[in-house]
This record gives C-alpha cells, sequence and structure tokens, in this order.
C-alpha cells in the first residue's frame, strides 16, 4: 500500500515526561547522583524529575515536592495541600508544557484491559494477514 | 520522551531517547495495551499492563508474555521536522510476526524420528519452537501434547471461563503448517531414554530425537479427603474443565476450594452468574503468601462486597452425594455447605513422574533441575517452564521454581537459543498478573521469604503499590491501579540495580506527585492512611 508521511516537531518532545525511578548508591562515584544528594538535600536537577523543577511552574513544584518529602504527618504530604494546590493551579495554565490525563481516559484505558481479559487474542490474530 | 502519533489509518509510537528518534507500534500485541504508558528504559520499553519488552531501535519483543514484536517505522529528520514513514498494513495490524524457516529435510526423516522433540504444548514448548525457527532452525521439529488442542492462553482459563478452545488459541492452525511445527495431540510419553534418545508414548509409539525439551508443566493437586471422586469436582486444567463448570455454576451454588490465583479467579468469574460462591481456604487471608496479610485482606473485601462469601482457617473433611452428584461440601469447622459444583486450586505439583527412571536430574520436590541455559544434567536434554527448577540471577542464583506465565515464555526462548549453541544464560524478572472483577493485581520480582511490606497509596480503594521486603532489599512489588509501577520496578531490578528499603519512600513520591498533577486527585493527600 501506499505509505503515509506525517511530521511532528521537535519541540513537542521537550515535554517533562514521566518519572525515572532513582536508586542509585549516593557513595559509588561513578553513579549519577540520584534524587537525595549525600548531604539530604534534594537534588533538583535529577532526572527523575522530568524538568518539573524548571519551567514557569519550577517554583511551586520545588515548594510542594519539599514539603512532601520532609513532611513527617502520618499521611505523608497532608500538611502540603495549599502547595500542591498552587502547583496544579500553575500547571493548569500551561497545559502543552504540563499534559493533564484526564480521568476518561485513565477509566477507558483500565475498561480497555477489563475487556481484554473477556476477548480471544486469537480474534485479532485471525483478522490480520 | 514517548508519544502516540496519528498517522491516519493507524497510530505510531514516537520515541525520543538519547537525542536518538524511533517509531513502533503502540499497542502491545499481547492484549493491546497502550506502549506509551509503559516504561521506557536503556533501549526498551515494558508494557504497563503485563511486563512484555520490546527493543525500540527494532521492535523486537525481548522479555513476555506474547509471541509477536511490534512493527517498526523509519523516522527521518529533516528541517526541524520528523518524519515517519509507515506502511498502511504494519498501521492496521499493529503487530509484527517475525520471520521464520520453515522445514528443509523432512525427507530425511522417517516417522519415527526427528531432530527436534518438544514434550509439552504450554507456552514453554510453542516459544521455543518459534524460536528455533526465527534463528533460522531448517529441521524437523515436534510438539506433543497429552492436551486435545493446540497451544493456547492458559490464564484465560480462570479469568474468561466461557472461552472455547479455538478462541484462546495462540497461533492459527495454518500457523503451524506454514513452518513445519508438527503438534501431535493426545499423545503422552510413559518414559525417555536418553541413552538411546529415544522417547516412549504411553501407545507404544516410539520417537528418536537429536535434542529434547520437556515442557510437561503442572498437574494439579486434588483433594484427598471422602467422596473426591465424585462427580462435579473439578480442577481447571483445559478449556473443557472451564466451560463445563460455568454450566454447571450457573444459577447453582458454588464451593471453591483455595484462595490463591485460580480460586480466587474462578471465584470473581463466577460470582454474577452462580446462585451462592463460597471459598474454602487454610489461611485467614487469600494470597497471604504471595501478596501478605493486608494486601490480601483488601481483596478479600472487594469479593466479599460482590456476594462471595469466606470460610477461613478450615478445610474440607468431606463431600458429600445425592444420586451420584455432588451435594454438600463438609468443613473441618463443623460447617455444611451446598455445594453443586466444587472447583480444587490447592497448588500443583509438576508432571515429571515419568521422567522416574531416566537419569535426568530431579529434585525432591519433582522439579527438573535445569542451569541458566536451561540445560539438565544431560547433554541435548533441556527443560522449561512450570515443571523446572531454575537459577534466578535476581536472588544471587538461587534455584527457584516460578510457574507463571511469563516464565514459561523466557524459558522457551532460552532453551531454543542454546539447542543452537547460542550459550545465552536466562536474565529475567518475574513477572505475573492476575485479574478479578475487571481489576488486576500486578506483581514483578521474587517475593518469596519477604519479612516486611511498605505500601503505598490507599487500600480501601484497591489503589495501591506494595513493596516486599527481605532485612534491607525489596525483592518483589504488587500493585493495583498504580500503573506503571510495577513495570517501572521490574526495568530497575532487570538492570541490576538493588532498590533498599529505606529508598521506597522516594522511589514512590515521584510517582505519586505526577499521580496527582496528571490527574487533579489530590484524595491520596487527604484519604484515610493505610
Amino acid at each position: 500500500g501506499k505509505d503515509r508521511i506525517i511530521f511532528a516537531t521537535k519541540e513537542d518532545h521537550e515535554t517533562p515526561s514521566s518519572a525515572e525511578l532513582v536508586a542509585d548508591d549516593p557513595d559509588d562515584p561513578y553513579e549519577e547522583q540520584g534524587l537525595i544528594l549525600p548531604n539530604g538535600d534534594i537534588n533538583w536537577n535529577c532526572p527523575c524529575l522530568g524538568g518539573m523543577a524548571s519551567g514557569p511552574c519550577g517554583e511551586q513544584f520545588k515548594s510542594a515536592f519539599s514539603c512532601f518529602h520532609y513532611s513527617t504527618e502520618e499521611i505523608k504530604g497532608s500538611d502540603c495541600v495549599d502547595q500542591f494546590r498552587a502547583m496544579q493551579e500553575c500547571m493548569q495554565k500551561y497545559p502543552d508544557l504540563y499534559p493533564q490525563e484526564d480521568e476518561n481516559d485513565e477509566k477507558s484505558t483500565k475498561d480497555l484491559e477489563a475487556a481484554s481479559m473477556e476477548a480471544s487474542a486469537a480474534k485479532e490474530e485471525k483478522g490480520s494477514s | 520522551r514517548m508519544r502516540e502519533v496519528d498517522l491516519g489509518c493507524g497510530k505510531a509510537l514516537l520515541i525520543k531517547e538519547s537525542g536518538e528518534f524511533h517509531a513502533v507500534g503502540h499497542k502491545c500485541p499481547h492484549y493491546g495495551a497502550p506502549l506509551v504508558k509503559g516504561v521506557l528504559s536503556k533501549g526498551r520499553i515494558r508494557c504497563p499492563w503485563h511486563g512484555a519488552c520490546f527493543n525500540i531501535g527494532t521492535g523486537d519483543i525481548e522479555d513476555f508474555p506474547g509471541l509477536d514484536s511490534l512493527p517498526r517505522f523509519q523516522v527521518k529528520i529533516e528541517k526541524e521536522k520528523v518524519y515517519i514513514r509507515a506502511s498502511k498494513q504494519a498501521l492496521q495490524t499493529q503487530r509484527r510476526t517475525k520471520v521464520m524457516a520453515k522445514c528443509i529435510s523432512l525427507s530425511n526423516y522417517n516417522l519415527s524420528s526427528t531432530n527436534v522433540l518438544i514434550i509439552g504444548a504450554g507456552a514453554a514448548g510453542l516459544v521455543c519452537a518459534e524460536t528455533l525457527r526465527q534463528e533460522g532452525f531448517s529441521d524437523r521439529i515436534v510438539m506433543c501434547t497429552m492436551d486435545r488442542h493446540l497451544p493456547y492462553d492458559r490464564p484465560k482459563l480462570s479469568k474468561s471461563m466461557d472461552s472455547h478452545p479455538e478462541q484462546i488459541t495462540l497461533r492459527p492452525k495454518e500457523f503451524f503448517c506454514t513452518y513445519d511445527i508438527e503438534v501431535l495431540t493426545e499423545m503422552q510419553v510413559a518414559a525417555v531414554d536418553v541413552k538411546s534418545k529415544i522417547a516412549v508414548f504411553k501407545d507404544g509409539f516410539k520417537m528418536e530425537y537429536n535434542k529434547l525439551l520437556i515442557a510437561t508443566g503442572n498437574t494439579p493437586k486434588t483433594l484427598s479427603c471422602k467422596g473426591k471422586e465424585m462427580e462435579n469436582v473439578f480442577n481447571i486444567r483445559t478449556p473443557e474443565d472451564a466451560n463445563r463448570v460455568v454450566k454447571l455454576a450457573t444459577s447453582k451454588n458454588v464451593v471453591i476450594v483455595g484462595a490463591s490465583f485460580l480460586g480466587m479467579e474462578v471465584a470473581a468469574y463466577l460470582a454474577e452468574r452462580a446462585h451462592s460462591v463460597s471459598l474454602v481456604e487454610l489461611e485467614h487471608v487469600p494470597f497471604k503468601k504471595f501478596f501478605g496479610e493486608r494486601v490480601g485482606r483488601a481483596v478479600m473485601k472487594m469479593f466479599e462486597n460482590n456476594r462471595v462469601k469466606f470460610y477461613m482457617q478450615t478445610e474440607v473433611s468431606e463431600l458429600r452425594e445425592q444420586e451420584g452428584k455432588l451435594k454438600e461440601v463438609v468443613l473441618k469447622s463443623g460447617k455444611v455447605l451446598r455445594a453443586d459444583v466444587c472447583v480444587v486450586g490447592v497448588g500443583a505439583v509438576p508432571a515429571t513422574g515419568f521422567l522416574k527412571q531416566s537419569g535426568i536430574n530431579i529434585d525432591s520436590k519433582g522439579f527438573i533441575v535445569v542451569n541458566k541455559m536451561m540445560q539438565t544434567n544431560i547433554p541435548g536434554v533441556f527443560a522449561a517452564g512450570d515443571a523446572v527448577t531454575f537459577p534466578l540471577a535476581l536472588r544471587n542464583n538461587k534455584k527457584v521454581n516460578v510457574p507463571h506465565w511469563q516464565m514459561a515464555h523466557m524459558h522457551g526462548r532460552i532453551a531454543a537459543l542454546n539447542m543452537l549453541a547460542h550459550g545465552t544464560e536466562i536474565s529475567t524478572v518475574p513477572y505475573l498478573w492476575t485479574a478479578m472483577f475487571g481489576k488486576s493485581i500486578r506483581y514483578a520480582g521474587h517475593g518469596e521469604g519477604f519479612d516486611d511490606v511498605v505500601i503505598q497509596g490507599d487500600l480501601d480503594e484497591l489503589k495501591f503499590v506494595a513493596f516486599y521486603t527481605k532485612s534491607d532489599e525489596v525483592v518483589a512489588v504488587a500493585s493495583m491501579n498504580y500503573d506503571p509501577i510495577v513495570s517501572k520496578v521490574a526495568e530497575v531490578l532487570a538492570a541490576g540495580r538493588t532498590i533498599r528499603k529505606r529508598d521506597v519512600d522516594i522511589v514512590t513520591e515521584t510517582p505519586l506527585v505526577f499521580l496527582s498533577f496528571r490527574t487533579g486527585d489530590m484524595s491520596w493527600l487527604t484519604g484515610k492512611g493505610s
């Protein structure tokens, strides 16, 4: 069949992505520094934060995240609701930079999985050549 | 670093990693999961639902479940713009079956001799056969099975109990003809003579082999009490078992013995179809050994909310009949349960009894002992899947048995590569899932012997992640409604890194933060504690 050529701009890929898990050994000199620096401070440059500590909402993010990290409440971070709300409000102003995953999307993904449990994988197979 | 791109007649997954762009299919060939929601790490992407891994450069499947790979699309950068070129067909099918060889030397063989003989047509056997063909092996391959059917999707037997064998077959009949993978059904091996390299079948038929794979899986345990031979008492081993149970259970009373994966999934499936569903279990919570008490209790609540009754810390003492059919199940606690159907899910033993005199090394529990290349103590004889105990790199090469779907696939692949003398050693993180009432629990790692469980999220809402630790180390992780944390942890463990217990807070902090801003849901902050 005929090929279709579509393009996407490079800049579209500068958006923050989901976090990287970091469990690096702070004592290992060859390991990139993780989320927590050897002195106990948060490493705002950690790639695991997906660039959220910078940009237009960087300050709100740092404020909320610091609060959460140092929170000693029984439900960790429950004393940080204001900071998180401020962060959220800021991020909503820049939907291109901070894409919101809406609840409908999450629900439809779950429905998709539930349906796949019932459906037969073989049916899909036979449909292809 | 990953996003779906709509190309008109289908979507592609565009990936940017280490400054380079790649484009592959966007749906996992296993059950169609959106890979954009998966985990990207060092040249591969892991599916968020059941853990399959695909190379982002080639689209090739690297870890399982599933049999097919992703189609790969051409990416070109020109003047600050990214161009993707894809064939219409690939965009529509969203899967790529790897190129496979056929048999070119069939005439060299008489009916009773083959190059490769595979005993067992489950995931391990099938992936072994396919991998051989993918690597260009063009000699005779014969697969034999006690079962009536071509390889089928075993996890569906307890999750989609009404599925007929043809609906859950892993490859259509034509596939086996096209690639010269001969499948002999209803053929049971009675003994193996490793010196003469001959497999002897129950009906007297003998087959000579050059290389042998034993992938016979498990045999479910039955009850040992009075009346166990009665009609309407089932294990769920074949599609026929599952179909029959559904027929007999509809609008009737079901008693299920054993509250682990099989029992719980069957209970969930039958809950809205049967008149009553009762679960009998020795422990005081379901899944206690695997998921721990707290998770077990949370799951139990979900079942109770769905009218399933639990009879814990007891076992079946007797089955009573009326006119030859099951009527009542008597428990050691004294309780008598009305029962029209009884499903037994109390574990399984490896189907290796027929190898007792063979000289193949079998351990005290009946598992075939293999090394990291799936080799037994006998040259040319390999073993894979549920029937095997093998060194798990994740646990310092301790010999373990991992009777789960993903591992069976990986074993089959490694065995095939080593039949061809590649010298490939197994290196994978066990991954499994269980699905009940439309919800899934995902699990990765090897949690055997855990001494603590660190839980983040909300157990009551069934939105949590549980880290199983042994002294200071995370040995396994489970989650419900917390994607893609389990795939994330699986990738960290696969990279050979250790997650320390004290790091768990940090490890979950970042996903939690993103979860909250992405969904706008901050109830985890103000909700009930776990």
